[in-house]
């Protein structure tokens, strides 16, 4: 059978196409490697758990996403539970999308100045669906802080650089949406609230 | 084939190329549970890891990567002969049919139950549409001539 060139060029380009395409899946399904613990958690300002634990797991988050505020609670029960066999690193990842997503994480910033940070952290997840600049300032009145010093800390240079820098090594590794976790370095693909604690459980007696 | 219904088969080839590698670039994002470079804030995430993105199990890239190399050896097939050309044409179309009405109800489903765009959705979407417009008008061209 003679081709005409009209074949042969659709041919050619099939062919290519085909390389192209196996090149790729045979690149791109390689597991990912799991992240380095030391870029991950060194320099991690606000930590629960012993530092030296064999499961480590970090969550990039932001105060005013819905997933984010319904894995809080998870989180919460996990650190409690493994207390002293877990390390939780909590990074900021403020969307641009939420507003109110930023002034908070300044605010928990501003807080740990304080030595509140866990109190903060804890009172705007609890009332994530009422997040404003004046229950910001309600939050930190109830939590006894010092009001003058919690303002101008939210604004200062080293609480954004904090947040900056969250965000920074966020994107560096490519995650684009909250909460995003990573266990022993290993991005978890979450789809239920539930899988988050069999992952961390498995993890935890996997250490036994 | 025609002069006109040759160009419109190019385009159809070349469009399915691009869905194809689209596709490919998804799916290894599903497969590897990794992120996916969107421009539509975290909708691909929220896509990817919604079950309603699993129909029976099956990650919706993957039938699009189907769905794109099909058309893709339908219309270098087409070039073969101009017979063949014919008889292949209802295949495409009805591949492209079957493609726009896969895309428009993932397009609801992302935007109604998982309620996040992905982008990349987005643009195969369109991509199937202007597949699907082209192959009814090689069919016009086809039935003037």
């Amino acid at each position: 059978m003679k081709l005409t060139s009209e074949t042969k060029l659709f041919l050619g380009v099939l062919v290519g196409t085909v390389i192209i395409v196996i090149g790729a899946m045979i690149a791109m399904t390689r597991p990912a490697k799991p992240i380095a613990k030391d870029k991950l958690v060194s320099g991690a300002q606000h930590t629960i758990g012993p530092k030296d634990a064999a499961v480590y797991l970090v969550e990039f988050s932001d105060y005013q996403c819905p997933a984010c505020g319904q894995f809080y609670t998870v989180v919460k029960e996990l650190t409690d539970t493994y207390k002293d066999r877990l390390l939780f690193v909590y990074r900021n990842y403020p969307l641009p999308i939420h507003e109110m997503a930023i002034p908070a994480a300044y605010a928990a910033e501003a807080a740990a100045l304080q030595g509140k940070y866990w109190e903060m952290h804890d009172a705007l997840f609890t009332n994530q669906a009422a997040l404003s600049e004046k229950m910001i300032s309600s939050l930190a009145q109830d939590m006894g802080l010092r009001m003058e010093d919690f303002t101008k800390d939210m604004q200062s240079d080293g609480v954004k650089k904090i947040v900056t820098d969250d965000i920074a090594l966020g994107d560096s590794i490519g995650i684009n949406a909250t909460p995003t976790f990573y266990l022993n370095g290993v991005k978890l693909n979450l789809t239920t609230l539930n899988d988050l604690k069999v992952a961390v459980t498995n993890a935890i007696a996997a250490e036994k | 084939m025609h002069t006109k219904e040759k160009t419109l088969n190019r385009i159809i080839f070349i469009l399915s190329i691009a869905g194809l590698l689209m596709g490919v670039y998804v799916l290894q994002s599903f497969l590897r549970q990794t992120g996916i470079i969107c421009l539509t804030g975290g909708g691909c995430e929220a896509v990817r890891r919604s079950p309603l993105s699993y129909p029976f199990g099956i990650p919706v890239p993957a039938i699009g990567v189907f769905g794109y190399a099909f058309l893709m050896v339908l219309t270098f097939l087409r070039t073969i002969n101009h017979q063949l050309g014919m008889k292949l044409l209802p295949w495409v179309i009805g591949m492209a049919t079957f493609g726009i009405c896969f895309v428009t109800w993932f397009t609801y489903t992302e935007v109604f139950q998982i309620k996040g765009i992905c982008m990349w959705c987005g643009i195969s979407a369109l991509n199937m549409y202007i597949i699907f417009g082209l192959s009814v008008k090689s069919l016009l061209i086809e039935k003037k001539s």
